[in-house]
């Protein structure tokens, strides 16, 4: 059974091939749990504004602490997410930056597929 | 088994998950193939059946479709939009309704979300689940 993890953040390496996913740990167990078992993972990211959406399907590779750097990132993400989410008028976007709690880890996955993911009749096409 | 309104007997907690169904931050549905891959997607509505069931809408989930008739048992998560609480439901896929009351209440829902320059809110079937469990993966807060 697939498990569902809200992340803080993601970081694309120079490569365009390794993502860093970043997530406070207490929210990522049940991830750990599951990796044990089964490497493949998902990720979806989407704009609030456009509903335009991507699926990066591939292999989780381990994790390490955040940096310094990656946690000011996961900050920052969430003021923008706020803003963003205020600026569609969800005043309540605000209370989100409270789901970012340290420390903080950064998984580190393989891409192998990437898929448009917007909600439209004919979705779910592979792009690569 | 959970009772759905045996939450909702706890109050604050169960009517602020009932505000989490209201479609207006899509829930996230992960499901897995035969091989183990998973499959995430964002789905508009989320709608109370009875105690035991939700129904959720089948739109443009083409891979999540095939995944429900391999591995039934899948979660999702839902926010809500008052006070960004979150929760974390384990589902099992029961059957598709293509017509009938829950189907219909489903699809005015939708057609009340949907807009001229908005994406399009058709309903294709209401795909009733069994919860299985509820997990509150974030608290959230309340406005002052």
């Amino acid at each position: 059974m697939a498990d569902i993890l809200r992340l803080s953040g993601i970081v694309v390496a120079e490569d365009r091939l390794h993502l860093d996913l970043l997530v406070p740990e207490q929210y990522a167990r049940t991830f750990f749990k599951n990796v044990a078992e089964n490497r493949k993972i998902s990720v979806l990211c989407a704009s609030v504004f456009s509903y335009e959406a991507y699926q990066v399907k591939g292999i989780y590779l381990g994790f390490r602490p955040s940096t310094p750097e990656e946690a000011e990132y996961q900050k920052n993400y969430f003021y923008g997410f706020s803003r963003s989410m205020l600026d569609i008028g969800v005043k309540s976007g605000l209370f989100f930056a409270d789901y970012y709690q340290e420390p903080s880890l950064a998984i580190r996955m393989k891409s192998e597929e990437v898929y448009d993911q917007t909600p439209k009749v004919g979705t779910g096409n592979k792009i690569s | 088994m959970v009772n759905l309104s045996k939450i909702s007997e706890e109050g604050l907690g169960s009517q602020s998950l009932q505000r989490a169904f209201d479609g207006i931050i899509p829930l996230v549905a992960g499901t897995c193939a035969a091989d183990g891959t998973p499959n995430i997607t964002f789905m508009s509505q989320f709608f109370y059946v009875d105690e035991q069931h939700v129904a959720i809408s089948y739109q443009f989930m083409n891979k999540t479709w095939r995944n429900l008739n391999i591995n039934p048992i899948f979660t999702t998560l839902v926010t809500n939009p008052d006070t960004m609480a979150m929760w974390k439901l384990k589902l099992q896929y029961v059957e598709e309704q293509k017509e009938g009351p829950i189907f219909e209440e489903m699809e005015m829902q939708l057609m009340a979300l949907s807009t001229p320059e908005n994406i399009n809110f058709s309903l294709r079937s209401a795909v009733i689940c069994r919860v299985l469990s509820i997990e509150n993966v974030f608290e959230g807060s309340e406005m002052p």
